[in-house]
This record gives structure tokens, sequence and C-alpha cells, in this order.
């Protein structure tokens, strides 16, 4: 329970405060900040499957939620659809692996936006259309897979040599 | 839970994403949703605590680097500088605070309406949605609806109003989020409309429902917009920006005008909350 749900969650909302406070004041790139949340929630899918990524990506969604000023339930329903499709790969694809790592990063991100797009029709269109097929949405997938590879690096190749260990 | 048994994931995507749609379905219609301002209250303490925590980090390493920069300035000059040099750095460091702070205190003194400085510790999470976040709420007075503006650059400008309340901090709806609408009208002409955000971080605003007849009367010289006060929340008379760009269209019957904002908004560090129509006494 605490290694499934509790550490991952706290680590979860961990990436939430920083992408709020560190990367929104002092680390955007014109204004877009990566999805640090988002990256983590495929770590965690590929590692622990499906329903467990669900349920954790719908409470970070959820959090989201309260700290931002989207409907409740508009973050909820896009992290935990991704932690479904990404857990999908559970133990199909090398967590450690840089290239698929990329990979899921640039889907996970287009997937995000492609179901903000759905969610824009029931929330009545709050979002303008130009929002979509704007240059954030690429400034936000090299970001993502700036910071994903970074967290892979540190991760696997530094502190997985030190501990032996290649589980999250 | 197991996840050996095939369906399993799919149920439990599909009880999270129906429980995810009701919660929209009853934002929609306009319940009130309270678990949302709790978890919006909890959470934000924590924002706090890490923007207070990397200010502190930010500060730190400013320091350290001015550290280093005296000590090679010691090396190169003697002894006798080493505490002059410090001293310096530290009165640089006060004077400019203390210059911010004055200002911030001076303008918040100069405003004609009873206002809560208010300093910014967060904002949205995603690139999708415009909020921000401030470290006061309910219990130091804030409300939903009050006008929100800052200073910068020795000028008052609109910075939006408060969408969302705790009990130690608010969102503000900043007014270049695409669903933002304020009554407005130009400076010089006096030319009513409407103004909308654009939903980006740069802040552009689009002027809508002026009237075509007025193209001729647009100067794009010092053309203000600035708050008319009408029907709004917001006290008329508050600077937002100067008029950029001026398009008429045959098929449209209104101007839509460009407007660039007066403020920066990405260097908004303080902002100045309005309780509404309350005069100072």
């Amino acid at each position: 329970m605490i290694r499934n749900y509790l550490i991952p969650l706290l680590v979860m909302i961990f990436c939430v405060l920083l992408q709020t406070t560190v990367f929104s004041l002092y680390l955007s790139i014109w204004g877009v900040i990566p999805d640090l949340s988002l990256i983590a929630l495929l770590y965690f899918a590929l590692t622990r499957g499906s329903s467990r990524t669900s349920v954790l990506g719908w409470i970070t969604g959820l959090i989201e939620d309260c700290l931002s000023l989207t409907p409740p339930g508009f973050n909820a329903f896009i992290k935990a659809s991704i932690g479904f499709l990404v857990g999908l790969f559970h133990k199909k694809v090398s967590v450690d692996s840089m290239f698929f790592i990329t990979i899921l990063t640039i889907g996970a991100t287009l997937i995000k936006y492609i179901l903000s797009f759905g969610l824009n029709f029931i929330i009545s269109d709050s979002i303008p259309i130009e929002s979509f097929f704007s240059y954030r949405i690429v400034v936000e997938i090299f970001y993502n897979i700036f910071v994903a590879g970074a967290i892979n690096i540190v991760v696997f190749k530094i502190f997985g040599r030190l501990r032996g260990d290649r589980d999250l | 839970m197991p996840e050996n048994r095939s369906n399993t994931p799919v149920i439990v995507l599909v009880i999270l994403l129906s429980l995810s749609l009701m919660l929209i379905g009853f934002e929609r219609i306009g319940v009130e949703m309270a678990p949302e301002m709790l978890g919006h209250s909890f959470f934000s303490r924590f924002q706090n605590i890490s923007f207070n925590l990397t200010d502190t980090t930010k500060k730190e390493i400013a320091d350290f680097v001015s550290l280093l920069n005296i000590r090679e300035q010691r090396e190169v000059l003697l002894g006798k500088l080493e505490k002059y040099d410090e001293m310096r750095a530290d009165v640089d460091k006060l004077q400019k605070e203390n210059k911010e702070l004055r200002e911030q205190l001076g303008y918040s003194e100069k405003i004609v309406y009873n206002n809560i400085p208010v300093k910014i510790i967060a904002k949205d999470p995603g690139n999708l949605f415009n909020s921000i976040t401030v470290n006061k709420g309910s219990l130091e007075g804030l409300e939903v609806g009050m006008p929100v503006v800052a200073y910068q650059n020795r000028q008052i400008g609109l910075v939006g109003k408060i969408e969302q309340i705790g009990l130690h901090s608010a969102l503000v709806k900043p007014i270049f989020d695409n669903s933002s609408y304020v009554a407005v009208k130009l400076f010089l002409t006096r030319h009513e409309g409407l103004i909308q955000g654009m939903g980006t971080n740069d802040g552009s605003l689009i002027l809508k429902h002026v009237n075509k007849n007025a193209i001729n009367e647009i100067s794009f010289t010092n053309n203000l917009v600035v708050t008319s006060g009408m029907n709004s929340m917001y006290p008329e008379g508050i600077y937002i920006g100067e008029v950029k760009n001026v398009k008429s269209r045959e098929y449209e019957i209104d101007l839509e005008i460009s407007v660039e904002p007066l403020l920066d908004f990405s260097k908004l560090e303080y902002l100045i909350v309005l309780e509404k129509r309350e005069l100072k006494k």
C-alpha cells in the first residue's frame, strides 16, 4: 500500500508543487512549464501498471484542479486516462530506456492536449481553439523530453548504479 | 489491487472517468464545490512553504554568488577593504529591498480604495489555463470578485480579479485569461468596449464591441485603454494597456482592436487587491 500508493502520491504532490512554484515562477521557457506530474506518472505507469496508475493519476489530477482555474475533474480525467494508457506498456517496455521514455513523453503530452481539446467541448469552449495549435505545445513537448531525460539519467544511471536497483 | 484480472484496470478507469465527468458536470451547472475550496486551502499551504523555500534558496544562492565575488575582490584588494565590500553588498541588497517595499507601500497608500497587498506564491500547473495564486485568503479579508491591480514602472495596471478563495490563499484570474472580460473605454476618444484575454502568457488582449465609426478617431499614439466601471466589478479609470492595432472587417459591424497590456505579467511579484467600491476613510 505504502510502496504502491503513498510514496508515488507524495512524489506526484511534490511534482505539482514544483510545477506551480519553482518552474512557473523561475524556470518557465517563453511562459511554458514542463508537466512534471505527467512525466512522473509515466515512470509509475511503467513500473506499476494501469489500475494503480490510473488511480494515482486521477488523484494527482484532482489536486491540480484544486490549484488551478480548471473545472474540478478536468485534469483528473486526463491524468487517469494517460496513467491507464501508459500502464498498458507495463513489463513490455524497459523503464530505463531513454528511447521509449522519449516516445512515451511525446505521446503522453499529445494525448493530454487531445483530451483537453475533447473536454473543452464539455466545458463550453473555455479554451480557445488557437491554444491547441500554438508554439506552446511544441515547447512543452521539448521541455518534457528534456526533464524526462534528466530524471532518467539521475534515477537510473546515477542513483540506480549507486543502489544497484532499477525499480523506482 | 490485483493486476492479473484483465478487466480490473478497465473497470477502474471507467469509474474514475465517470467520476471526473460528474465533477465537471456539477461545476458546469453551478454546484459549489466545497471539497475543491478545501483542497485549494490545504494544498496552497504547501505551495506557500515551497515558495518560501525556493525564495530563501534563491536569496542564499544570490548571497553565495555575491560572496564569491567579494572574495575575489578581497584577494585582489587589501584586507582592509574586506569588511567594506561585504557591508556594501548587504547595503545594496537592503536598499533594493527597501526601495521595492517603499514603492509597494507608497502606491498602496496612494490608492483611494481600501486595499490589501499580496504576494504571488504560485501559478497554474498547466499551460492551457492561467491562474495566479497569492498568499492571502478569506481570513485576511479577501473575497471572490475583488479586483486586483499591480504597480510596475511607476504605473498602476489592472491584473484581474479573485476567482477562487481559500483560507490563506486565493486564485486570481488574470485579464489575459481567455474567459476574462472587462468593460473598458478608450481614454482619449471615450469609446467603450469589452476587453477579452487571448490566453497567452504575453498578456495579449483584444478590445471588442467598439463601433466601426470610431476608426477615424482612434489614434495609435498614447491611446490608453482604461476600465469604464460600467456594469463591472472593476473601479473606473484603472489602466489596462495601449492600442496596438486596429482591424476593420467588411462583414463585421465592430472593430477588433489589439491592445498591448501596460503590465509585464511575467515579472509581477506583488499585487494589490482592492476592496470593492470601498473608499478609504
